[in-house]
């Protein structure tokens, strides 16, 4: 384990999942299992949750760490399941400005909603408008 | 921290206020989730924030050991008592670790071994980490190379913890410095106390209250001393060839002795300690004193434990933690008085019989590498050359005969592997001796096969009798060995308390035809000069033989010397112990005065083949069917009372034999110390099993048809054999 600096963060290479999530409305409808084809009218609103998936979630809890992963399950009570998971914390409490960032991998992990303080989804510039909508919808 | 920074081109959105609106909106049991999902594989993620599983969970302790240093959590000035606090928590924690937890909770909680540099200014302090991280070090090491951790808790990754330093070597030099000091300290504080000659110019006192000085000074010094010795016994144990094992037992015996001492310097130490029930939250602390430690933290090494979840552990208390240390230490003394001369079967006896004193993984480890050092027996010689002499075949066949040395590298191999197999755990050694009862089987086949070729190609007619007769003796072997295996198999069944009471019958019924088997191939081996002894024939014999009665066959005219008689005569008891047991348990079913649970899963059909089925793929001991088991065992045409008397019989013949055994065993002196006296512990428990069994059986075979009496077993007096209780119900 070894602490790094901030910039370690950018290495974590890009999924390529954009692709993915032009067509997700599509596969959803067909390709997932029971639940989903039950209703397959979901409300709107979850279809659009559903395009969140496989996007990078930054998600922070009670305790100071943040976890960057890729989205991968919600439940009504707002437990988060994400993989490919790397949990970033603060080490030092010393006085200097420079906080070192330890990190490590920790690959699938699921955060209760009791525990979360913060929820941030990666977008892009172009796709900021589009969610923010679905943010306010 | 918190503008950690998103892709090049991309920005992190807060999500939640979306999130919780699509929550409210997700119907019960529904989920938002892609094609990827499987809810098997999402039960394995790490639930973040519960305590069992995420080790990187912000604690309330310290988060890294510079932390935990500057906030003065591990002083370096310790005063006297706090110092024997330091060395009896680390006891604590070493014993702790030997039974499977963690180092980065137990021995590396402490903040001092985290930097033994840091300690050199307090040089007692110094001298103990460094020794106690050396012997570590060492237990690790052996441990590792032994290689029969799998299955136990043990972990022998270090996890980047600091488990060897330079210069650890040294560190009896500092030992001995210090307990010198200390000692002369003593002798200083001795002798002001009897001439009143206050203030000597000598040392400065270990502490302030001259009073208590004696005192202390013995506390410290017997610490200083067993670790001394028990790091002694460690580098002497692990020399080749036992060549250390007279020194290590002697040191073992100084490190025996010191831990009495640690033992009642207890009570010195807590006195005045105890009647304080406020401050101790704990019963009974880690340390001799009471109190606990300081410069320990186990929070420190949290994050070394990486992936694993943080288990939480209790350190041993200091009562245990003696136990421990003590049981140890004799089981390894008992490892040094293994004679270095000891042939092969002698050395297989003494194994099965050690692991009848439950030995930890340290101590079997150890005995491991003693027997098998550098792939060699006892590091003397290759086993090859050793199973030469105990095949005792003609010098020229050794050399001349290609498929003869051909078979001795391969059994050396099964051999070496069961030699290893057995320094494991009980339950982990049953289930790998099944497995390699396969190679064993492998092996008499390859003597079967070597032997029908020269007979069946004509150029080699002139085959000598010394080939011949070799080839006997190699099947003879490798068949007794396999007798030898699958009885150690069966037997390991009880140890284990595997059997169900219903099963003990079949068991013992199996078991004495493979005793029987042994006994034959025994037999077979010693009897080389008689050629008519041919193996697949009489294992058909045997078959109809066994059936029965004890039929047990005499040695005849073989030669034999006391020894070899007293192994037959063993073998001899056991078989009849089995027989006793077989007869006693048909009666007492058929008598109703033992209750057998009902089982509704499956058949004793279907008990018998899953106990058994293993044994079926041998060719020997010959594979018994269970219609085999129930033909010999119904005898319909005997009633209870004769049955009860049939047991009685073999009993009794168990008593002959038995004394019969102790008139062999004087006249065989080639015999060790040790197996005499294991083969004279092992006579007794038969005594008592024998006894108190003939006991029982004259009870229930006098009791009337209206005592209700109930019978049940236990394995009081021999591990294998038990002993019938008889209860009015």
């Amino acid at each position: 384990m070894e602490a790094l600096g901030l910039q370690g963060l950018t290495m974590i290479p890009e999924g390529d999942y954009r692709e993915a999530l032009l067509e997700s409305d599509d596969f959803d409808s067909r390709s997932l299992n029971k639940s989903v084809q039950l209703d397959d009218a979901a409300k709107p609103i979850v279809k659009k949750a559903r395009r969140l998936l496989y996007r990078r979630l930054k998600v922070g809890v009670e305790d100071g760490r943040l976890f960057v992963g890729k989205f991968h399950c919600l439940d009504k009570q707002g437990n988060i399941i994400l993989y490919d998971t790397v949990e970033f914390r603060n080490v030092s409490t010393g006085a200097g400005g420079f906080a070192p960032v330890e990190q490590r991998v920790l690959g699938m992990v699921l955060i209760p909603s009791r525990c979360r303080t913060s929820c941030h989804v990666e977008c892009s510039l172009a796709e900021q408008l589009d969610l923010l909508s679905i943010s306010s919808s | 921290m918190a503008a950690l920074a998103a892709g090049d081109q991309t920005f992190w959105l807060d999500a939640s206020p979306f999130l919780s609106s699509v929550c409210d909106e997700l119907g019960v049991g529904e989920l938002v989730h892609g094609e990827n999902f499987s809810l098997f594989e999402a039960m394995s993620a790490l639930e973040i924030m519960d305590p069992k599983m995420d080790a990187g969970m912000a604690t309330t302790g310290f988060k890294t050991f510079e932390e935990a240093i500057e906030s003065g959590a591990a002083p370096i000035q310790l005063t006297i008592p706090q110092l024997v606090d330091v060395f009896d928590h680390m006891f604590a924690c070493e014993a702790t670790w030997q039974n499977g937890h963690a180092l980065a909770q137990t021995v590396f909680s402490c903040l001092y071994l985290l930097n033994v540099e840091r300690t050199a200014p307090n040089a007692l302090l110094h001298a103990f980490c460094r020794s106690t991280r050396a012997t570590c070090s060492m237990i690790r090491t052996a441990i590792a190379l032994a290689d029969i951790h799998e299955e136990e808790d043990f972990v022998t990754m270090a996890y980047g913890l600091p488990v060897e330093g330079d210069g650890d070597s040294k560190c009896l030099a500092q030992l001995n410095t210090v307990e010198e000091v200390v000692a002369r300290q003593l002798r200083g504080c001795k002798g002001s106390s009897t001439t009143k000659k206050k203030g000597f110019e000598d040392a400065e006192p270990l502490q302030d209250d001259p009073a208590l000085e004696e005192g202390y000074c013995l506390a410290v010094l017997c610490r200083l001393r067993f670790r001394k010795a028990l790091y002694h016994s460690l580098t002497y144990m692990d020399k080749p060839q036992g060549r250390g094992l007279e020194m290590a037992r002697k040191h073992i015996a100084i490190a025996l002795s010191e831990l009495q001492n640690i033992r009642s310097s207890s009570a010195f130490l807590s006195f005045g300690q105890a009647p304080d029930p406020s401050t101790e939250s704990k019963e009974r602390g880690s340390t001799a004193s009471g109190r606990v430690a300081i410069g320990f933290d186990e929070s420190v090494n949290r994050r070394l434990l990486a992936p694993t979840p943080p288990r939480s552990i209790n350190i041993f208390t200091w009562d245990d933690t003696l136990a421990y240390f003590e049981k140890l230490l004799q089981d390894l003394d008992r490892i040094c008085c293994l004679p270095m001369t000891l042939g092969l079967e002698e050395i297989m006896l003494f194994v099965v019989d050690y692991q009848k004193l439950k030995p930890d993984l340290f101590a079997r480890a150890r005995l491991q590498l003693l027997l098998l050092h550098d792939g060699k027996l006892l590091g003397r010689e290759p086993l090859a050359i050793a199973l030469v002499k105990v095949f005792n075949v003609p010098q020229n066949v050794m050399t001349c005969d290609h498929q003869t040395q051909a078979f001795t590298t391969q059994s050396a191999r099964v051999t070496q592997h069961l030699l290893k197999i057995m320094c494991t755990n009980t339950a982990w050694q049953r289930r790998k001796l099944g497995r390699i009862l396969q190679d064993w089987g492998n092996l008499l086949q390859q003597t079967k096969v070597t032997r029908d070729v020269p007979l069946e190609s004509d150029e080699v007619t002139t085959v000598p009798d010394e080939v011949m007769q070799t080839e006997n003796i190699l099947t003879a072997w490798a068949a007794e060995q396999t007798c030898w295996v699958v009885r150690q198999y069966l037997m390991l069944g009880f140890q284990l308390d595997l059997y169900s009471l219903s099963e003990y019958c079949m068991v013992y019924w199996y078991l004495d035809h493979v005793l029987l088997s042994t006994l034959h191939y025994k037999l077979a081996k010693e009897s080389q000069t008689s050629p008519t002894l041919d193996s697949p024939d009489s294992v058909k014999k045997k078959g109809k033989k066994k059936k029965g009665v004890a039929t047990v066959k005499q040695p005849g005219s073989t030669p034999k010397d006391g020894k070899f008689t007293y192994s037959i005569l063993l073998l001899q008891c056991y078989s009849d112990l089995c027989k006793g047991f077989i007869w006693m348990l048909t009666a007492l079913t058929r008598d109703r005065k033992l209750v057998h649970r009902d089982t509704i899963f499956n058949t004793e059909q279907e008990r018998f083949f899953q106990r058994f089925d293993v044994l079926h793929k041998l060719m020997i001991p010959a594979p018994m069917s269970y219609f085999h088991f129930k033909d010999s065992t119904s005898q319909l045409h005997l009633s209870v009372k004769e049955l009860y008397q049939l047991s009685y019989d073999h009993f009794m013949a168990v008593q002959q034999h038995l004394q019969e055994l102790g008139a062999s065993a004087a006249k065989a002196p080639e015999l060790s110390a040790v197996s005499r006296t294991q083969w004279a512990i092992e006579v007794k428990q038969m005594e008592q099993v024998s006894l108190r069994n003939r006991v029982a059986l004259q009870i229930v075979h006098q009791a009337g048809p209206g005592d209700n009496l109930r019978v049940s077993f236990e394995f009081s007096q021999h591990p294998c054999y038990p002993v019938a209780v008889v209860k009015k119900s």
